[in-house]
């Protein structure tokens, strides 16, 4: 397999499934759920799992335990092997500078005077997208920490990891609004600048 | 509905240097109910603590107003505000006290200043100091405390009395990770066993100690507020790809 599927420091559909896979022996359809419920905001694609599934055991990293009625592929089941669980624990215990592809870095070197105003409007609106998406795992943390107090005793090693993996999700999200707010408010001073004869440098 | 104890109306507060006017605060209105917490984050001396200082009656602003349940703070003579303050409104920051003092006398000190008599004061502070785990700082002085601490000793001197309304400034920052999220739990209950149930403003440098209040709000470079959390009106505008992460599985 690939250093760039499989490669540590990428975040790749195809580990992600073995990972699922290991964590838990599940059908095709099974993982496919799992794997949109986990990491909703990846964006995998939902024939990720069907495709890479057979790949992954062509390669011996699962193994098929059960095969699903004819006509059925989505119901075979997969298990994760010794080798696949070697290289799985390899990507969460290793890791490499990942590349960071951002839309916004890129789209900013090609935006010219006449995309500025409409450039806003796409920041303005991813913006927004993220204060939401902040806001939901923000209620989550909130939910959680409820149901912790009202638990009124220490919660088991689990629990704790979701809680601090829900915390980062909102932090996540709360930094993305705000960086992006900075970079309207930015962008928003260019805009009026030029609009005022200020910024015209040629 | 959550019943107000502080909103803060029309806001607007600005530094006048050489003829210039800048403003720090644009038209900022929010409202903290009862039993809510509520957290202003921003940057460095973005203008957090003025915001702070306004909603405590401690500064005025240059247009809007603020009211402590139906009571217009703007229209109080300086001592009844005096008297609201440490009493009603309770302000806490990680400067600690003023004048250099025992953290007993610290917690009981409003107390005492509101008429409860020096000893009952006493009484009340180390019950305070016991409530939150901190009874073994009564002797001790701000300076010999850790961060940790300073935010229990705070949060004693805060709940000691039965305030309205609670503001603390930056207070949280210096903790981080487990600390902030016992923090918040342990502000999180003396909120909710405050007897009539108080109200909490706080402000935060980092959105961690902010990620466990109800309403959670963003101070902009130009001054206004921005609303990250906790709105009332749902989620209408989620994109559909980040609306599902509401549907993730998290089991209880």
């Amino acid at each position: 397999m690939s250093a760039s599927t499989l490669g540590s420091g990428a975040l790749s559909p195809q580990m992600m499934i073995l990972g699922l896979v290991v964590q838990q022996e599940d059908t095709i359809a099974g993982v496919a759920r799992r794997l949109n419920n986990q990491f909703p905001s990846a964006r995998f694609s939902r024939t990720a799992a069907y495709k890479d599934l057979p790949i992954l055991a062509s390669k011996g990293y699962v193994r098929l335990t059960e095969k699903g009625p004819p006509n059925e592929p989505t119901l075979d089941r997969y298990q994760g092997t010794p080798d696949g669980a070697k290289l799985f624990d390899g990507w969460l215990l290793h890791t490499e500078p990942p590349g960071v592809r951002d839309v916004l870095q890129c789209k900013l070197e090609f935006v010219t005077r006449e995309h500025l105003a409409a450039f806003i409007g796409i920041v303005r609106e991813d913006e927004q997208a993220y204060t939401s998406a902040h806001d939901i795992a923000h209620n989550r943390v909130r939910r959680e920490q409820r149901s912790r107090l009202a638990r009124g005793r220490p919660v088991d090693w689990r629990v704790r990891l979701r809680g601090i993996q829900s915390k980062d999700e909102a932090m996540l999200w709360s930094l993305m609004s705000k960086r992006l707010g900075n970079l309207r408010e930015e962008l928003e001073a260019v805009l009026d600048e030029i609009s005022n004869g200020a910024a015209d440098g040629g | 509905m959550v019943a107000e104890v502080l909103s803060v109306e029309g806001v607007w507060k600005g530094i006048s240097s050489g003829g210039r006017w800048t403003g720090v605060l644009e038209d900022v209105s929010f409202d903290v109910g009862r039993g809510e917490v509520v957290a202003i984050v921003g940057r460095r001396l973005g203008g957090k603590t003025t915001l702070l200082k306004i909603a405590a009656g401690m500064e005025r602003p240059d247009r809007g107003g603020v009211s402590l349940g139906s009571q217009r703070l703007a229209g109080l003579r300086d001592r009844a505000w005096a008297r609201l303050l440490g009493h009603e409104i309770v302000w806490i920051d990680r400067d600690g006290p003023r004048l250099d003092m025992e953290v007993s006398k610290f917690v009981g000190w409003p107390l005492a200043l509101h008429g409860r008599g020096r000893r009952h004061s006493e009484q009340l502070a180390a019950r305070a100091l016991e409530r939150v785990g901190a009874q073994e700082c009564s002797g001790r002085h701000w300076a010999e405390l850790s961060n940790w601490q300073r935010v229990l000793v705070g949060l004693a001197r805060a709940f000691a009395g039965s305030p309205r309304i609670v503001i603390i400034d930056d207070l949280l920052d210096a903790l981080g990770g487990r600390d902030t999220e016992k923090a918040s739990d342990l502000l999180r209950l003396l909120v909710e066993e405050s007897e009539p149930r108080c109200g909490v403003l706080m402000s935060a440098s980092e959105g961690e100690s902010a990620i466990f209040a109800d309403q959670e709000f963003s101070l902009t470079r130009k001054g206004t507020l921005k609303l990250l959390s906790g709105r009332p009106s749902g989620d209408a505008d989620v994109k559909p790809f980040l609306k599902h992460a509401e549907t993730r599985a998290h089991p209880a």
